[in-house]
């Protein structure tokens, strides 16, 4: 009995060791890195009275998982071969994960990115939590003007006077269309009013190939197509103390939608991504989606056109756009390291070609004018639409509050339900959501 | 046997003690945080969690609000899923493993090794791979239904077929897994009492009955509660298949849980409805139990 | 003709798992284009290795794939270890040992713990790890599966299936507890132990959410977390280098799986106690 006690013993003690030694090496290892970080800034901090630039590294959380990624490492890159007093750490996070990861982060301070991207609805939500600070001080000290970025984004993110966000670029929906296609059905230009659309796509069906004129989606990227179809429509989604996405001018347009199904124009049973499946097949001529799908078709070599997405709506121009905005965490209080990132936002307001060359719009109105840009076939025909993008409703928990949206449109297109029906569904669930 | 000592008390604890400690500290610790923020009105990204008391569980239990709705539509479609999808996965599961006993050994290892491959694909590989073969109008399986000449079938977009997809993407994921705990279940059966067996001249269907179910008892009780454990926590299906629809008809309870969590930020509102969802789960494996060792005792 | 039919019907079964898997193999070899256009074809038009090569050479996601596989085999194999040790000696005590104390309280709290929903546990687990300092290292990574039921509820399911009587003969023959643990439970559970062994593995393996949260620096990511970072970039469908990245994850477990399973044979008449 002894003995194995003693066996038992030794080797629970040989084992606590070894994983303490795997650990403890580990967590020195891991460790460093942070560690020197901190202690950096920590210097850094002390002396931040001196006028000579003291070296500062910057961590940069970025969403950027897809092909994107590799654009901001090459400009990241670039910044830091440019000079060598900032180190700009580039931290690309699963896009899927990127907002828990970083409330993550932010609440447990450790590890926070002292710079980060974020979408510019987002921003008001977390300016209400009280985790981003003004940049106004840090853009004046870098020469960075508010007047050099297009309006839209800067409006939105200007919240109590004070400037929480500078933009990268812009996201509008845009329209892809096959010029194949359009060649075959003797089409020249793309449509753009809702007469132009309805004949084209008409035009554009072949049932026999089994190509249509236009794949209605409905999932994904309903949550860009829809917007915009309302507010062309002159609808609203939050008429500034309710939602209202089933009045009159939204219904029409969910049931424009499910007519082009009726009418064959747009097979019925859409599922998840199957639109983008037939376009790249050439089975779908005309995709409604963003400018982040570039370089997927580019791959697929599709030859395809893009342009702004047609009036639709009865009432005017408009399109629901994202756009990708620098912020500053509150907490990042080093001097050094809050120089060093003005000094890299100047540059990339001017440097930020890369970026466009993703496939992206750039929001900085030197970038925009460079004939550079212009000479971006795709990207300036994007910025075409910057004049009257509109971004999500500036209200608290948007997101929670319009997800209802999603599934009864889903269920409206798939004629589950009637257009008004399913309207009128979401809006009672989303008022729930609000009241909670 | 004789009365124990302390000291043989205290070496058995000792075999415990390891895991005992581990549990306490990666398991145990996070349950009791967990049901702490589920008293709170916590937000991960405010300073003060306020106290609420049991405010977040009467909300859950309150008809018409949010959470009540959350949680009931949620829970709703979950348990469709695991109606569905447990008796098949047991069934078929024991069906693979009797098959593959069945087989001639050479090529017994070959065939385990292909129904198993599934189960070591991640979640969003196994995604896209079915999203294709379903695709309403380019997938793999409705062009053989149309060489057959039969209608396409909109599997991801229309009720009952959703449930048929995500049930046959389930099997074809996780069946491997029960199948080898029953194989390694079915090989512990000692060979002597089927060989007597089959002296007092029983068939196969028999020996089955009165030998192998009994014997795998424990086993089948094993895989029956970690399946329907499993296919309560069912998230990557429908979230990645079907995202929820059509409507939110395959939206399952855990999506919303995750939704309420980070989505709507409230961990402490999610933190509560995940408690009363391991509440029912608890209750139904209980029940399980209850079914399989009750009749004995 | 019996066997024949079965074996028919087990080539019938295997073709259904194996297809989907065929195709993955085959897009991998693809590239982009044919990968998201020819979509369902089994054979490659222009087979490449590029895919493959790009991800090895780091060229995807800023680090070279090799190192996040070789993080995911370290986490595996030392997580599966512990696990392995643990659970048995855990499941050992709860199945065999009459005298072990609160039995009847830890047994029903073990198995009661596996039905908690991970999001329940997820973010205190984390808040935990970051007040130990633990974040980011492969502590981190490892011990959290340590303290998962599933190995003790399966292994006391096997163990209290064993026959009473070859423990009894052990006891009389003088075998302490240690000893009827090790020389004669363990010798006889090799298959269900492999079993868990590559469940274990797979789980750690497989898991991503986890890895994703504990580690901030790209060096210390494991491989699937990797993987499911590409396979997120929604602003991509590069099926070829995503397929291709799966099928190199893939491969340790089946080989793995493949050396594992000569195990999975009758136990009871290998353990020789008969």
């Amino acid at each position: 009995m002894k003995k194995s006690m003693k066996l038992l013993g030794t080797s629970l003690i040989a084992l606590s060791l070894v994983a303490a030694a795997g650990c403890g090496s580990n967590s020195n290892n891991g460790g460093n890195d942070a560690g020197q970080t901190n202690s950096g800034t920590n210097a850094a901090a002390g002396n931040s009275g001196d006028t000579k630039a003291e070296k500062a590294d910057i961590l940069f959380w970025t969403p950027f998982s897809g092909a994107d990624g590799e654009f901001m490492k090459k400009i990241v890159e670039k910044y830091n071969s440019s000079q060598d007093t900032y180190k700009v750490k580039l931290v690309i996070q699963p896009n899927g994960e990127y907002y828990k990861l970083l409330d993550v982060a932010l609440s447990a301070g450790k590890d926070r990115p002292d710079l980060a991207i974020m979408h510019v609805d987002q921003i008001p939500t977390y300016v209400n939590k009280d985790q981003l600070q003004p940049m106004d001080d840090l853009a004046s000290a870098a020469a960075i003007n508010k007047t050099d970025y297009v309006e839209a984004p800067v409006n939105y993110e200007t919240i109590d006077g004070k400037w929480y966000g500078i933009p990268l670029d812009i996201h509008p929906l845009v329209m892809y269309y096959n010029k194949e296609l359009f060649e075959k059905a003797g089409i020249t230009a793309p449509p753009t009013n809702r007469a132009e659309f309805d004949t084209a796509v008409e035009k554009l069906t072949d049932k026999s190939k089994g190509t249509y004129g236009y794949v209605v989606p409905t999932l994904w990227p309903q949550q860009f197509i829809f917007p915009t179809l309302v507010w062309q429509n002159g609808g609203d989604l939050w008429n500034g103390t309710d939602v209202a996405y089933n009045s009159p001018e939204a219904v029409e347009m969910v049931q424009w939608m499910r007519g082009l199904v009726d009418k064959g124009v747009s097979p019925g049973n859409v599922q998840q991504d199957g639109e983008n499946t037939l376009f790249l097949q050439g089975k779908n001529a005309i995709q409604f989606n963003g400018p982040w799908m570039k370089g997927q078709f580019d791959e697929a070599g599709i030859n395809y056109g893009v342009a702004p997405v047609p009036q639709i709506g009865k009432a005017k121009q408009a399109v629901y756009a994202g756009s990708h905005n620098f912020v500053l965490p509150k907490g990042v209080t080093d001097a050094n390291v809050v120089k060093g990132i003005g000094d890299f936002l100047k540059y990339v307001s001017t440097n930020s070609m890369d970026w466009a060359a993703s496939g992206q719009a750039l929001a900085s109105k030197p970038m925009l004018e460079s004939a550079e840009f212009k000479a971006l076939d795709m990207q300036s025909n994007v910025a075409k639409s910057f004049d009257y993008v509109q971004f999500a409703p500036n209200v608290l928990n948007w997101g929670t509050i319009i997800d209802p949206v999603w599934g009864e449109l889903s269920n409206a297109i798939l004629g589950k339900k009637d257009a008004q029906k399913a309207m009128d569904d979401a809006v009672a669930k989303s008022r729930q959501a609000m009241k909670k | 046997m004789v009365k124990s000592s302390l000291q043989s008390r205290l070496t058995s604890t000792l075999f415990v003690l390891p895991y005992l400690l581990s549990f306490c500290a990666f398991l145990l610790i996070p349950i009791l945080y967990g049901v702490y923020i589920s008293f709170h009105d916590f937000e991960l990204l405010s300073d003060s969690h306020k106290f609420v008391g049991f405010d977040n569980y009467v909300k859950i239990f309150t008809p018409g609000t949010y959470l009540f709705d959350q949680f009931t539509t949620g829970l709703w479609n979950t348990l469709q899923f695991v109606l569905y999808s447990v008796p098949l996965l047991v069934i078929l599961g024991l069906a693979l493993a009797l098959l593959l006993n069945q087989l001639p050994k050479r090529i017994r290892g070959l065939f385990r090794t292909f129904y198993f491959m599934p189960y070591a694909i991640s979640g969003s590989v196994m995604a896209v791979i079915w999203l294709m073969m379903f695709d309403t109008n380019a997938g793999f399986i409705n062009g053989f239904l149309a060489k057959l000449h039969i209608n396409p079938v909109a599997w991801l977009t229309d009720l009952p077929w959703v449930w048929v997809s995500l049930v046959l993407t389930t099997l074809w994921w996780t069946i491997g897994f029960n199948m080898i705990i029953f194989t390694n279940a079915l090989n512990e059966v000692p060979e002597d009492y089927y060989e007597a067996a089959s002296i007092d001249g029983a068939n196969a269907w028999r020996k089955f009955v009165s030998i192998t179910l009994p014997s795998i008892r424990p086993v089948m009780l094993f895989i029956i509660i970690t399946s329907t454990i499993a296919s309560f926590n069912v998230y990557a299906q429908p979230f990645l298949l079907t995202r929820g629809g059509p409507g939110d008809s395959t939206k399952v309870l855990l999506m919303n849980v995750l939704d309420e969590a980070f989505k709507g930020k409230q961990v402490g509102s999610a933190s509560a409805m995940a408690i009363m969802m391991a509440v029912i789960i608890i209750i139904i494996s209980a029940v399980q139990y209850k079914i399989a060792y009750g009749r004995k005792e | 003709m019996k066997k024949t039919l079965l074996v028919l019907v087990a080539i019938i079964i295997a073709v259904v798992f194996l297809l989907p898997l065929i195709w993955m193999l085959s897009t991998s070899f693809k590239n982009d284009f044919e990968a998201l256009a020819g979509q369902l074809s089994l054979i490659p038009k222009k087979p490449t290795f590029d895919n493959y090569l790009d991800g090895l050479k780091g060229n995807l996601m800023n680090v070279p794939i090799t190192r996040w596989i070789a993080n995911s085999l370290f986490v595996g194999t030392a997580g599966t270890a512990i696990v392995l040790l643990f659970s048995s000696m855990a499941a050992y005590a709860l199945a065999r040992l009459q005298d072990l104390p609160f039995k009847k309280l830890m047994f029903p709290m073990f198995i009661g713990s596996m039905m908690i929903p991970g999001v329940l546990t997820f973010l205190p687990m984390y808040l935990e790890f970051n007040t130990l300092g633990w974040i980011n290292t492969y502590a981190a990574l490892i011990f959290p599966y340590s303290s998962g039921a599933f190995g003790v509820f399966l292994l006391f399911q096997f163990f209290t299936a064993f026959p009473k009587e070859i423990e009894e003969a052990a006891r009389i023959d003088g075998a302490n507890k240690w000893q009827i643990y090790s020389r004669i439970l363990l010798p006889a559970s090799v298959s269900i132990m492999v079993t868990l062994a590559i469940f274990t593995f797979m789980g750690i393996y497989n898991d991503f959410v986890w890895p994703l949260y504990s580690t901030t620096s790209p060096e210390m990511r494991t491989i699937t977390a990797g993987i499911a970072m590409m396979a997120q970039g929604s602003y991509t469908q590069a099926y070829g280098k995503l397929m291709s990245m799966t099928v190199i994850a893939t491969l340790p477990v089946f080989i793995i799986f493949i050396i594992g399973q000569r195990s999975f044979v009758k136990a009871i008449t290998q353990a020789g106690v008969k």
